[in-house]
């Protein structure tokens, strides 16, 4: 598998700040790679410089080997990496279906439309809300049109910030399953969480990031297996 | 109380009310996008009233016209605007907007003054028709064309922010700016074009009213104002608020000038908006108070 993201030596802040400290991560083609983290671990920060939404003080953030950061948010949308934010970031006073298509970034009617018709099929749910407003949904309605709306850009790469917050443990689970049939069909996943036990589960390889750095790297078993991993993201 | 009268002032106050309308869109639409107040509206306004009277005194454009291209000019001028000051102060405090957009407008008022000087101006239009009779009640011509035209293009905006891949893409900026971001929004893009088009509504909607109106380079403060209680009426950032508050002003006003001495009929925009902010804060169409 070729490598699809490469962060170097990456570091962002916030005025005096420093959110994350030089981090260097891979994510290859159709992975799904999820970073896990405590609250202030520097997750956030690293999926918004990803993005573009805010700007790297050090290091660089490679797509498909063409460098993305320098590049505005709207420019990195266009060479395929969505985000699915913390707190969803819907249009709440506009409709479900209005939420969708802003996501889309096709100019061609028909792929538009199919794209709909994808996403639709992944979240029944939001067809029947299609003309509903999305501030008018429920928590998990309105993980489902983020994540939806995602996917309207065809992204080679979706980013995920913690899809599972403030969600009922069955709203969760189906949101799970889908990620897991969206990777399946070869949309590479980065993934930020809390649920560890989750994250764990979905992704084929992680990152653990505390205090803004990397402290441990690897595949599910070998994670599953570490003490570190256990004893304080687990509490086994 | 003569009933004629009053019908008299209603369809005059509603046929006023179009172009009042349209300003209030424009101010309004530039609010919600950038929750920015423009406080140059009013001056816009009076640019779009004298590059009138210039097409219509030097080119002999009829304003009737001449208002496509006031609208294309404070396109531009809004555009610009927006660019090169708004868009460096968007995160600023809001006193720190106030003061750019009060500075715009003396800018403006000022340039008018030295351009046009500080005597009335008012702008024939060709059109000058004998009015016509509904009945016992006459209807201005002037008056009936810079209605229907305001109407037209209130609605035309209102088909390209609700049928159109950019117009929803101005709606979302405004809804959730952030989340905007996030789905690759060329946000300042947005900006510009969104303060372009609040410009040229004004500006269309002075080019319309110039023929009804004598107006000098001060006339842009109380326009201004009068905008800035609209919107408020209508309730902030609501383009059917703005739409409809224009043309409720509008009636109230002539309405007033019926009842009371026609010089008070500020009185009843301001008593109107006194009594509305009572009973409903946010305004008659907007959400709930920020």
């Amino acid at each position: 598998m070729s490598t699809l993201l490469r962060l170097a030596d990456v570091e962002v802040g916030y005025g005096d700040l420093v959110a994350v400290h030089g981090i260097s991560l891979e994510v290859r083609q159709g992975e799904a790679v999820a970073l896990i983290g405590g609250n202030g671990a520097g997750k956030t920060s690293t999926l918004r410089a990803i993005s573009g939404l805010l700007p790297l003080r050090r290091g660089r953030v490679e797509l498909a080997g063409a460098r993305l950061d320098g590049l505005r948010a709207s420019q990195i949308v266009a060479r395929g990496v969505a985000h699915v934010p913390e707190g969803r970031q819907l249009f709440p006073s506009m409709t479900v279906r209005e939420n969708l298509e802003l996501g889309s970034r096709d100019g061609d009617r028909r792929r538009h439309d199919e794209t709909l018709e994808f996403v639709y099929a992944l979240f029944p749910r939001l067809r029947e809300r299609e003309r509903q407003l999305a501030g008018t949904l429920s928590g998990g309605e309105q993980q489902m049109c983020a994540i939806g709306r995602g996917l309207m850009a065809r992204p080679a790469l979706l980013l995920l910030d913690e899809p599972s917050l403030g969600l009922a443990p069955v709203m969760v689970k189906l949101i799970f399953e889908t990620l897991r049939a969206v990777n399946d069909q070869g949309t590479t996943l980065l993934l930020v969480e809390q649920n560890v036990a989750r994250a764990l589960a979905l992704a084929h390889r992680s990152y653990v990031i505390e205090n803004g750095r990397i402290v441990l790297e690897g595949p599910r078993e070998q994670l599953l297996a570490s003490p570190h991993i256990k004893q304080a993201y687990l509490g086994l | 109380m003569d009933l004629t009268l009053v019908a008299q002032g209603l369809l005059s106050g509603l046929l006023f009310g179009g172009v009042t309308s349209l300003m209030a869109v424009g101010l309004t639409l530039i609010f919600g996008v950038m929750r920015v107040v423009n406080f140059a509206h009013g001056d816009m306004m009076v640019w779009g009233m004298y590059l009138a009277w210039m097409l219509s005194s030097r080119a002999g454009i009829d304003p009737y016209l001449g208002f496509v291209v006031c609208a294309a000019a404070l396109f531009v001028l809004g555009l610009g605007v927006q660019r090169g000051l708004v868009d460096r102060i968007l995160d600023a405090p809001h006193e720190m907007q106030i003061l750019l957009m009060l500075g715009v407008a003396l800018v403006l008022e000022n340039a008018a003054l030295v351009a046009f000087g500080p005597e009335p101006a008012r702008v024939r239009s060709s059109l000058t028709l004998p009015p016509l009779w509904l009945g016992p009640l006459f209807v201005d011509v002037a008056r009936l064309i810079t209605f229907v035209i305001a109407i037209a293009l209130t609605v035309l905006l209102g088909l390209f922010l609700f049928r159109t891949a950019f117009g929803r893409r101005i709606r979302a900026a405004a809804d959730n700016p952030y989340g905007a971001l996030v789905v690759g929004t060329d946000v300042r893009r947005v900006y510009a074009v969104a303060f372009g088009i609040g410009a040229a509504c004004v500006g269309a909607a002075g080019a319309l009213v110039a023929p009804i109106l004598p107006f000098q380079p001060t006339t842009g403060l109380g326009l201004s104002v009068a905008s800035f209680n609209i919107v408020i009426i209508g309730g902030m950032g609501s383009l059917l608020g703005a739409f409809l508050g224009g043309l409720i002003v509008s009636i109230a006003e002539s309405l007033g000038a019926v009842f009371l001495a026609p010089s008070m009929k500020e009185l009843v925009s301001f008593g109107l908006l006194i009594v509305i902010l009572l009973f409903r804060p946010a305004g008659l169409f907007g959400k709930r108070a920020a």
